[in-house]
């Protein structure tokens, strides 16, 4: 909070300090001349800048202790942009070095997923960009496969034999299509994403899954995570290791690197050039989602004051999860609906009901709803999913993972207080 | 010698190229005649005259938009005193997004 007399908040917002001259040497090898400066005075050739990350990436991975001395399979989520080759080449890399070299005993497999049924992308254009994403992927010699965005479970299959059905696509275009806002869209679609690499990395039978978020797209999810109720989740979210699928555990090795050092380390190492796939944000107005307003925010702000990524990811990196007993049945983090006395949740539901002079429904707090089924899902949801799931109109093109979950936490939580009397709580 | 255009070639990656009718090079002859080009001049060049429309996304006053990377000849513009780096002959520069990415 504010402190008086400590200079944190000058630091803080100190603007850049004047650029370095032409001709400067790197700063850790001092013989070639620098190619790229970081942060505010690192500059390095390039050479010492590929050095850099791939020891970065290895002591990551070393520290976490997730890969030990035999084999394990990952899945690398690959989107076609600059951070998800840099990962690729990284992890490459990693496991071909040498044992002195600190290898990482891992085996790769590229996973695509081809969203363009959410931009009416025709077939031509959607296998087009599988063709591309295996242009660039195929060097590495890992297997690739490409699996479609979907609603209900899909297998992935390999991208040279990956083939469009548009019966499939139809369910996820009538989701969207009934979603009424973009901040609510792109909040969907990540839980969608996370939703099938968990069902495709279970298929595929690797226990790990690998995201290519830097650290700047981790502080843009911590700062519109909290605008979008995240708070119980945004550690999950954001973390370096997200275990809230029982049997996959979600990576973000890249999350100490900055949007440009991975950018500049792929075009540095040799990587083919990024391919660009299009999505909800793309050419997006800058006030069209939260999401989008929080990426102008922090990028604007990065240009103008160096440590503004850093300083967001280091706060974000001090909130924990509170577990709870029931799992939220769409994203599975834990569970903040529990209306204790002065909890932000019960003055959220007193605003409301203030500013909209409607009493909330006993058994769905967040919107006015008559909807038999909404009312009962939104039980079994955490604070920012029944965003989501209120700004559906019809709930029943919902997952029907996330549909089974909210019943079995229905009977579970009935069956609870039907035998509630009989059970010894941890009090006694 | 004593060409009287500047020969560069301008790449858009990570996403740029769709403001350029998805054309990742373009390979440029600027004239000579008014002056030197340096980068400043260059950016509003191509902001009149390769943008039709969202010339918000690619410039912002008289530089790039924030997450823009520049790189001229695999260096960073940063170390070469960004928009005022003058052009030479033969020059690649590199404009790459790095917005919404991973």
């Amino acid at each position: 909070m504010c402190s008086t007399g400590g200079d944190d908040g000058e630091t803080l917002l100190n603007p850049k300090p004047p650029l370095p001259e032409k001709g400067t040497l790197c700063r850790k090898c001092k013989t070639s001349k620098a190619q790229v400066i970081l942060q505010i005075k690192d500059a390095y050739c390039k050479e010492c800048l590929i050095a850099l990350c791939n020891h970065k990436f290895r002591a990551i991975l070393g520290k976490s202790r997730i890969f030990g001395n035999e084999q394990k399979s990952v899945l690398v989520a690959f989107s076609g942009s600059a951070s998800s080759l840099a990962l690729l080449k990284l992890l490459s890399d990693a496991v071909a070095a040498g044992p002195s070299h600190r290898r990482i005993m891992a085996c790769p497999k590229i996973i695509y997923i081809d969203e363009g049924a959410l931009l009416g992308m025709s077939a031509e254009e959607r296998l087009t960009k599988c063709k591309e994403i295996l242009e660039v992927t195929a060097g590495f010699g890992f297997p690739v496969y490409a699996v479609p965005l979907n609603v209900q479970d899909s297998s992935p299959v390999d991208i040279t034999n990956y083939e469009i059905h548009g019966n499939t696509d139809d369910k996820l275009k009538s989701l969207f299509e009934s979603v009424s806002d973009t901040t609510s869209k792109l909040d969907l679609l990540n839980r969608l994403r996370c939703n099938v690499l968990s069902s495709c990395a279970q298929q595929l039978k690797t226990s790990l899954v690998m995201l290519a978020d830097n650290s700047t797209s981790v502080a843009v999810k911590i700062l519109s995570g909290v605008s979008l109720g995240k708070g119980a989740s945004i550690s999950l979210e954001t973390g370096f290791s997200d275990s809230r699928h029982s049997d996959v555990t979600f990576l973000r090795p890249l999350r100490d690197f900055t949007s440009k050092e991975a950018t500049i380390f792929s075009i540095f190492s040799g990587c083919p050039k990024s391919v660009f796939v299009p999505s909800l944000l793309t050419m997006s107005k800058m006030d069209s989602s939260i999401q989008r307003l929080t990426e102008t925010f922090i990028v604007n702000l990065q240009n103008e004051f160096p440590s503004t990524v850093s300083t967001v990811y280091r706060t974000g990196e001090k909130f924990c999860s509170t577990p709870s007993n029931q799992p939220c049945a769409f994203c599975l983090g834990p569970l903040d609906t529990v209306h204790k006395p002065c909890s932000a949740l019960e003055a959220t539901d007193f605003s409301r009901e203030l500013s909209t002079g409607k009493k909330p429904e006993s058994s769905c707090g967040s919107c006015d709803c008559k909807n038999k089924l909404r009312s009962t899902l939104v039980q079994t949801l955490c604070y920012s999913c029944r965003l989501i799931v209120c700004s559906v109109d019809n709930p029943e093109l919902l997952p029907s993972t996330v549909l089974e979950n909210a019943r079995e936490a229905q009977s579970f939580s009935k069956m609870k207080s039907q035998i509630e009397e009989f059970l010894i709580s941890e009090g006694e | 010698m004593g060409s009287d255009s500047l020969k560069i070639s301008v790449h858009f990656g990570g996403g740029a190229e769709i403001l350029f009718d998805n054309l990742k090079q373009h390979d440029l002859e600027l004239p000579l005649d008014n002056g030197t080009w340096n980068l400043k001049r260059l950016i509003a060049w191509i902001r009149d005259n390769k943008m039709k429309s969202k010339q918000e996304l690619f410039v912002k006053d008289d530089s790039v938009r924030p997450g823009i990377l520049v790189l001229v000849n695999d260096t960073d513009w940063d170390l070469l005193g960004q928009t005022e780096y003058e052009l030479c002959d033969g020059d690649q520069v590199h404009f790459i997004s790095t917005l919404h990415g991973g």
